[in-house]
């Protein structure tokens, strides 16, 4: 059975046509292409299908076509440049990512948390993340990465 | 290898941006999980609900008739292959439940469909009649006399022979599948006759689950041009001589290719379910996917669990003397790649240390539950583990501390850890007195706080190799004086393509961003048996510098002849220059070098050499 | 309410988290009765001595709650630590209730704090009960709204999960008790429901030999699941001693 939806995907509005077995991951990486759309779990555990919705993070994986009816999407293509930027940059130096399979999922969470916090204390990233899993990693690199690009941003700030 | 490097090293030892780095950080890389084909059917799975149970029969008729299914596929329709079961040393893992459900999740039927939902609607409406039996869940259970067993004959498989007081035995007892025993040294019970103290100590570990974010996933198609293949696998030429053994088909003909892989930490070695795919998709005539859920992932294979009971006889010093060690790995239901595991638990159980008597018995137990295979060091984790651990009950109980009777037993650099093998190559005292040092301030707390901090430190030893391990590399020039490099060491994020891209690069006097890595593939590829025992870099390394030697060499042929001056005069430098007396000639750079190279490849062809190594 | 009724196959949807799951796994609904649009259940008000907060606030909201973190800043503190950033944009307290899971955090929070819960029932009729009375909702009832007790300063709460989780401390004063002070003391995720002890101060027992009184009991109160009831037992003890240590000091 066909539905349509509409809703804004990275400032844009859309209207998509979707099966009624289809959840928001399915209609970001089928329907519209949209990269980094990794569904690992499936359960909402691993956090590799994040996505921002109204600029909180939710699991595309879990989230039914029609629950998007009007909400501002973002994913990983149309995370605020700035703050993805940053992240990019520092999660290159620390090695932040092995694998790369988790790391949409991450870069989408942690640029959540830099736009509610920027400067977040090394626990209030622990906590943050801690819903975005990474086998690969054991996590500390990620951690380091988000905790200097948030400094650099600050330093950049000043700098302005 | 005649290779000179200066002590300046300019890629090697350095931070450089790892290869893949920012497609995965802008979520590029496609990865087998991402692939899909024109025409591909979507394969589901049947289960057995029963850990153990004798297969009745299975009714399909009703799932055949049902909307956008293309093929099914019972223990039937592979009955007649020329191998129908795998596993690694001994064969007995059937690509469809044959005779017996053995664990809660062995596979039973595959229906192909146009769509997932179909497959699954189809695998709902296959019937099945099982005779359930009695399971056996543990170690304890299957080693019980008169306990069911699993296998009512001897499976097929061989086992390796081994010397210098190793031997395996193929099932050598009911619900034993494979049995390693090593004993070295002076007579292991006269030794025990002289300690002043004898331990015995049981340790116990669990199974893990890999739970690689990309789960277990292959495409396969089936046409008359062969049988290809698009595989998670960190093995792709021993999957594809895998396949050739069981559907019968030469090995010219099957290509396996390979895309990013999504974590694989041994969960995607050996063969798995590769087999149900190229089966499904023989059946259809339709390139098929097979794509499990993570619960399914957790269900195809694990680590092992295991018992270790380790006695140990010491001298009132400190100093070992005798190890007696038994070993039950819990092996799951089929073999998969158990022998390997017990292999290695037997033979790191001594520890690091100097020993005058060791023996060791290794058992691989069947239970009707999840085959157990490779994770990340197996069987040596675990043994470390009981080692290491017993190793500090004893100091405590004699009243050392535990790094002091480790300094006392460590082996020596060179020092063989059994007879036969080649020495330790590092220096394990001076590196964990290094790793003390650094840490001393961990312990060196004042007693203020409340709080209390408690340091272990353990040491373990590991070869970087496995055996027989055999790598090659292929190097190419384009006319810009860019190289490409070709290997089937597959990246699974441990960063080895960065790695050996930097290699090369330092072997050639090049920028690393000079420097990149082809995609992998049978057919492309050159040979390679698997990435695994952390062994890539060291022996694909290897080969890469081999083939920088001869392309040094020729590259100073060749400038030898333009400059008119002998090739020993000459030193090879940087960027594809070469030195001659204080002077840098940059003529030999980039594009001059590559036609020239192509030049000497095209006369040497003429000779007969077809292809030309790294 | 009508539209659960007339439809005993639909199923309610907030957050839709748990759903999500279900329906995944093979469970079929004839409808889907949407409640996150409804105001009643996402209204929080102060009235009769209780904040009242509507079961379909997903748990992010409740964290961020003016009325809740003037009036009990600690367990909005706690509900800031539900699950992950995700759960917490769509989780509800009413799915955290009525899904009963054995490691939610929810149920033993409110019952630490005394509070009580509005359910709509099957009957049409609505009826309020402590909130320990959850586990007896059946398929058709709703919760619509928790009730928690509050003061004139902000009450104190303590919480602490553990790992995996292995297990989960919730301690709340009980209110009105200004002389001696009694503290609800709750710990889950050990079995399938959570435990509830008091622990009153008119013993003059210190922190110490009240956990290690509770120890004992503890073994047959925790099981397996996910961890060993021996282990939890003794982390356990630990953990209620240092948390004791805390309340009875008044140190948050």
């Amino acid at each position: 059975m066909t539905n349509a939806v509409s809703f804004r995907l990275n400032g844009k509005p859309v209207t998509v046509a979707y099966e009624t077995r289809d959840v928001l991951a399915d209609i970001l990486a089928d329907h519209l292409h949209m990269r980094g759309i990794r569904v690992a779990c499936d359960q909402n555990v691993c956090g590799a299908c994040s996505v921002l919705c109204d600029g909180e993070p939710v699991a595309s994986c879990s989230v039914f076509g029609f629950a998007a009816e009007g909400c501002e999407i973002t994913t990983l293509e149309g995370l605020d440049r700035r703050i993805v930027t940053a992240l990019r940059d520092s999660f290159a130096r620390e090695i932040g990512f092995q694998c790369g399979f988790c790391t949409p999922g991450m870069l989408v969470t942690a640029t959540a948390l830099l736009l509610h916090n920027s400067a977040p204390s090394r626990a209030e990233i622990v906590s943050w993340m801690s819903g975005n899993l990474c086998r690969c990693t054991g996590y500390d690199a990620i951690l380091t990465a988000i905790e200097r690009a948030a400094a650099s941003l600050c330093d950049g700030e000043k700098a302005a | 290898m005649n290779m000179q490097f200066s002590n300046r090293l300019d890629s090697v030892g350095h931070s450089v941006p790892y290869a893949e780095g920012r497609a995965k950080l802008h979520g590029e890389p496609i990865y087998t999980f991402d692939l899909a084909l024109p025409g591909m059917l979507h394969v589901k799975l049947l289960r057995s609900p029963h850990a153990h149970a004798r297969l009745v029969s299975i009714d399909t008729t009703a799932a055949a008739a049902m909307p956008g299914v293309r093929a099914i596929a019972t223990g039937d329709d592979v009955r007649g292959m020329p191998q129908p079961k795998y596993g690694k040393k001994i064969r007995d893992q059937a690509v469809l439940v044959m005779d017996k459900a053995r664990f809660v999740g062995d596979i039973v039927a595959a229906v192909a469909a146009d769509s997932e939902e179909e497959a699954l609607a189809a695998v709902r409406a296959i019937t099945v009649q099982y005779d359930v039996l009695p399971s056996v869940m543990t170690i304890d259970e299957a080693r019980k006399p008169g306990a069911p067993l699993l296998f009512d004959e001897p499976q097929p498989g061989y086992v390796t022979s081994y010397q210098s007081g190793a031997r395996s035995f193929k099932e050598p007892e009911p619900n034993v599948l494979y049995r390693f025993e090593i004993e070295t040294g002076d007579p292991v019970d006269d030794v025990f006759a002289r300690c002043d103290h004898i331990f015995t100590d049981r340790f116990v570990t669990t199974r893990l689950a890999h739970m690689c974010l990309e789960p277990f996933v292959v495409l396969a198609s089936e046409t008359h041009r062969g049988i290809e293949m698009w595989s998670c696998s960190q093995y792709p030429f021993q999957l594809r001589e895998e396949i050739s053994t069981m559907f019968g088909e030469p090995e010219h003909r099957i290509l396996v290719n390979t895309a990013f892989v999504g974590g694989a930490f041994g969960g995607k070695s050996f063969c798995k379910l590769e087999p149900i795919a190229v089966l499904m998709s023989r059946l259809s005539g339709r390139p098929v996917r097979l794509c499990l859920t993570m619960d399914e992932t957790i269900a195809l294979t694990t680590k092992h669990a295991a018992v270790l009971e380790i006695r140990t006889g010491i001298a009132a010093d400190g100093t070992f003397l005798a190890r007696d060690s038994r070993i039950w790995l819990d092996a799951g239901a089929y073999s998969d790649a158990s022998a390997l595991v017990a292999d290695k638990a037997g033979y790191r159980i001594p520890g690091p240390y100097r020993w005058q008597a060791i023996r060791t018995r290794v058992d691989c137990i069947r239970t009707t539950s999840i085959p157990a295979g490779s994770f990340r060091g197996f069987g040596g984790v675990q043994a470390a583990f009981a080692s290491e651990s017993q190793v500090d009950m004893i100091a405590r109980r004699i009243g050392m501390s535990p790094d002091d009777i480790r300094f006392k037993n460590f082996l020596s650099i060179g020092e063989e850890f059994v007879p036969g093998e080649r020495g330790l190559d590092c220096d394990l005292a001076a590196g964990y007195r290094a790793m003390l040092a650094r840490n001393s301030h961990l312990s060196n707390e004042s007693s203020s706080s409340n709080l209390r901090r408690g340091v272990g430190s353990a040491a373990a030893f590991k070869d970087g190799g496995g055996e027989p391990r055999v790598a090659r590399a292929r190097i190419k020039i384009t006319t810009q004086g860019r190289v490409s490099i070709s290997t089937s060491g597959i990246d699974m994020g441990q960063g080895s393509v960065t790695a050996m891209c930097q290699i090369t690069a330092e072997a050639l006097r090049v920028p690393v961003s000079w420097v990149s890595h082809t995609a992998i593939s049978t057919e492309h590829s050159p040979f390679d048996v698997g990435t695994y025992a952390s062994s890539a870099i060291a022996l694909i390394g290897g080969a890469l510098l081999d083939g920088a030697e001869r392309i040094r060499t020729e590259a100073l042929d060749i400038a030898s002849g333009i400059l008119g001056v002998p090739a020993d005069a000459l030193t090879f430098d940087n960027d594809w220059a070469v030195s001659h007396a204080g002077t840098r000639h940059a003529a030999c750079a980039g594009a001059d070098l590559a036609k020239a190279l192509r030049r000497n490849r095209l006369r040497t062809r003429r000779r007969g050499q077809i292809y030309r190594a790294g | 309410m009508a539209l659960k009724i007339a439809r005993p196959e639909a199923a309610y949807m907030a957050g839709g988290i748990e759903l999500a799951d279900r329906l995944k796994n093979g469970i079929a609904y004839s409808d889907l009765i949407r409640l996150d649009a409804i105001p009643e259940l996402k209204a929080v008000s102060l009235q009769d001595g209780c904040l009242h907060i509507g079961a379909a606030m997903p748990h992010r909201l409740v964290s961020q709650h003016p009325l809740i973190c003037q009036y009990l800043p600690s367990f909005a503190d706690a509900v800031a630590t539900i699950g992950s950033p995700r759960i917490r944009t769509q989780g509800t307290i009413g799915g955290n209730l009525m899904s009963r899971a054995w490691h939610y955090d929810m149920l033993p929070m409110l019952v630490a704090l005394s509070a009580k819960v509005t359910v709509a029932a099957a009957d049409g009729m609505r009826r309020e009960q402590l909130i320990d009375a959850v586990v007896s909702l059946q398929p058709a009832d709703l919760v619509v709204s928790i009730a928690i007790p509050i003061e004139d300063k902000p009450r104190e709460f303590w919480f602490h999960r553990a790992d995996k989780p292995v297990l989960s401390l919730s301690v709340a004063r009980s209110v009105g008790d200004r002389e001696a002070f009694s503290l609800r003391v709750v710990l889950a995720c050990t079995s399938h429901m959570p435990i509830l002890r008091v622990v009153s101060d008119g013993t003059g027992a210190s922190p110490h030999e009240h956990a290690k009184a509770w120890r004992e009991s503890l073994v047959e109160l925790c099981d397996d699941r996910t961890s060993s009831a021996w282990y939890r037992a003794e982390l356990a003890e630990v953990r209620l001693r240092r948390m004791l240590a805390r309340a009875m000091d008044g140190r948050p």
